[in-house]
């Protein structure tokens, strides 16, 4: 810290605690120098005015303050309420769109094969499980 | 005992959900965030926003308060920086009022023959605060008016001790002139 700050560091520390007697001595010292003296001077002023000043919230702050909260946390509530709706109206219309496309799927399939036995829904013949992998994979059996 | 020891449990058991505990540390601050806020924005109808504001934000943040600063400079810190915030949304509203309340001879009573020493000295105080620049309204308001000690100013402003002091002394020498102009302080 600068001298200059060091002084006024301790010229305000004296108007807020009880200074140590060295401290007294010191600031004694430093109050020969006339710029501070008077720096001294105007915050015994300041202090006195702006000591009486005081703000106050209009009665009932407190319970303005809760009253929000409370009013914060309902809207959180419902925020919450409808994005979960919103979930459950988005996922049911993807299901039905989802069951909608897989009937018209197999309505197809049974109108052009006559059936909807695995081998046809899988677009396989002469299906097995053993050979199901590779027909999943496209192996070429042909050679 | 730790003298924010109470502090710290009112926190506690706001944090579990505890609404009363949280209307006491309302209440119990309440006073100095009408300062701090008061002190920075004037007496306005915006100040009770914030000063709601601010302990709408300690509620959210409560879980994140691990006391390394007392309660009452946590706050303190909330309601510095959301009052620079609203001056700083308010800037252009804020210069047009003072210049009607100019126009209206507001700031030039003596023009109008009135006896300074009739008037309010608080009002003409508090008015004078907010001719300020903001950098010396905030350390004046923390450090004249509610006591925080130079090194809690500075942590709280986030400056350098240094700048505290010589911006308290200078708007002390600010406020002297605008006083001596309202005839408060005698040259």
């Amino acid at each position: 810290m600068k001298e200059q700050e060091m002084k006024r560091e301790l010229l305000y520390a004296s108007f807020d605690r009880d200074l140590s007697p060295e401290e007294k001595k010191l600031l004694e010292e430093y109050l020969k120098d006339p710029a501070l003296k008077a720096e001294e001077e105007e915050l015994r002023e300041m202090r006195g005015l702006l000591g009486e000043t005081s703000w106050h919230f209009d009665e009932g702050f407190s319970s303005r303050v809760m009253q929000r909260l409370s009013e914060e946390k309902e809207q959180t509530k419902v925020v919450e309420m409808e994005n979960t709706g919103q979930f459950f109206s988005l996922f049911r219309k993807i299901a039905v769109a989802s069951i909608a496309v897989i009937a018209v799927l197999l309505i197809s399939i049974y109108m052009t094969s006559g059936s909807l036995s695995k081998e046809t829904v899988l677009g396989v013949d002469n299906y097995s499980e053993d050979n199901l992998v590779s027909y999943l994979l496209y192996e070429d059996f042909s050679e | 005992m730790n003298k924010y020891a109470g502090d710290w449990e009112l926190v506690e058991k706001a944090r579990t959900g505890d609404e009363r505990a949280f209307a006491a540390i309302v209440r119990k601050f309440e006073p100095m965030v009408a300062n701090v806020v008061k002190g920075m924005l004037g007496n306005v109808a915006e100040a009770d926003d914030v000063g709601q504001e601010v302990f709408i934000r300690f509620y959210h943040s409560l879980d994140r308060y691990r006391g390394d600063a007392a309660l009452r400079t946590y706050l303190t810190r909330i309601a510095i920086n959301l009052s620079l915030n609203e001056l700083k949304k308010k800037k252009r509203v804020v210069s047009l009022f003072t210049q009607k309340q100019e126009e209206a001879g507001y700031s030039d009573l003596s023009d109008e023959g009135r006896d300074a020493e009739k008037r309010d000295t608080r009002e003409v105080v508090e008015a004078a605060l907010l001719k300020l620049e903001e950098g010396f309204r905030s350390v004046v308001v923390l450090r004249l008016i509610e006591g925080y000690s130079t090194k809690e100013t500075a942590e709280i402003l986030n400056l350098p001790m240094g700048t505290v002091l010589s911006r308290l002394s200078r708007a002390q020498k600010q406020l002297k002139e605008i006083l001596m102009n309202e005839k408060i302080f005698k040259p």
